[in-house]
């Protein structure tokens, strides 16, 4: 159960990412030009970190000590795991889910929740670490070394995540990334590209279609 | 929790509602409180602001069995001796 283990690490998440903030910096850069608007939740909110920059209202997680990190952040949140979303059909604008999809268990299952609780013609954003990347590659090294929390991730390409999504009744209308910069060698902060190529960081939109 | 969050929340697993709210402490948010599915009878706790809404497999039993030992004045009859998944009887 890979929740447990965010859990227990909840306070170095944010910790990886104060020492990394020309990193972090990127990757809010890119959710910020998404300009999600209306009433949004993310799914998998963690610690809230990019609930400033994606401008959702709420966020869900079922890990209790990530969450209240995020609370203390002014972000309403509900200990919930996305399988079993507790909203009613059609309530919200968008849906973002960061860095989420490769932890999850049954992902269909929770992209049919995501589904049912979004309006008609509502956004849904993953934004996805891919696996066919330079960072991507880093990230499976780490994991097959037995990485805390690597070792319980599926990375996918954007091609992969794309045809999930497409296949769970969305269609995907723009992907956008950022990340160019290899690992090792992050200098400066980038501004988002569009498209894929060879990006550790992109963000997949899409629209509930049917 | 705020109170305005029960107008869009639903039981996660038959996905009834309006859920029932009890409030048992409340400052600017409600601190902690009970919302109850009563179509499956199902309860779940707001503990430090936050709405506590796992499946059952993925509930601390031990934790829930005190919360309900905790407020048992003030939860009703049911649910202490019928709520799902856990109850006092």
């Amino acid at each position: 159960m890979s929740w447990k283990a965010f859990d227990t690490y909840a306070k170095e998440y944010d910790a990886w990412y104060k020492e990394n903030k020309e990193i972090l910096e990127s990757e809010c850069k890119l959710i910020k030009s998404l300009d999600l608007k209306g009433f949004g939740i993310d799914i998998g909110v963690g610690t809230g970190i990019f609930a400033p920059f994606s401008n959702v209202s709420i966020g869900i997680d079922p890990a209790i000590n990530m969450l209240k990190i995020a609370k203390s952040k002014g972000i309403e949140v509900i200990r919930a795991s996305g399988e079993f979303v507790p909203f009613r059909e059609k309530v919200f604008d968008f849906a973002i889910m960061i860095a989420t999809l490769c932890f999850l268990e049954r992902p269909r299952e929770v992209l049919k929740e995501i589904h049912r609780i979004l309006k008609d013609n509502g956004i849904f954003v993953a934004c996805i670490l891919p696996r066919n990347s330079k960072w991507g590659k880093l990230y499976e090294k780490k994991k097959l070394e037995g990485h805390r929390l690597y070792k319980f991730a599926h990375f996918y390409t954007v091609e992969e995540a794309c045809s999930l999504i497409n296949e769970m009744g969305f269609k995907v209308v723009m992907i956008r990334s950022t990340l160019r910069q290899p690992p090792g060698a992050f200098l400066h902060v980038e501004e988002p590209e569009d498209g894929f190529k060879d990006h550790g960081f992109s963000c997949i939109k899409a629209i509930k279609s049917k | 929790m705020k109170r305005k969050l029960l107008d869009i929340l639903a039981c996660p697993i038959c996905k009834n509602y309006p859920l029932e709210l009890i409030v048992f402490e409340e400052k600017e948010e409600i601190e902690e409180g009970l919302l109850i599915c009563n179509k499956c009878n199902r309860w779940y706790p707001i503990m430090e602001s936050i709405p506590h809404m796992l499946p059952d497999d993925l509930r601390d039993k031990e934790e829930d069995l005190s919360f309900l030992r905790k407020w048992k004045e003030k939860i009703p009859e049911n649910i202490l001796r019928e709520g799902k998944p856990f109850n006092l009887s």
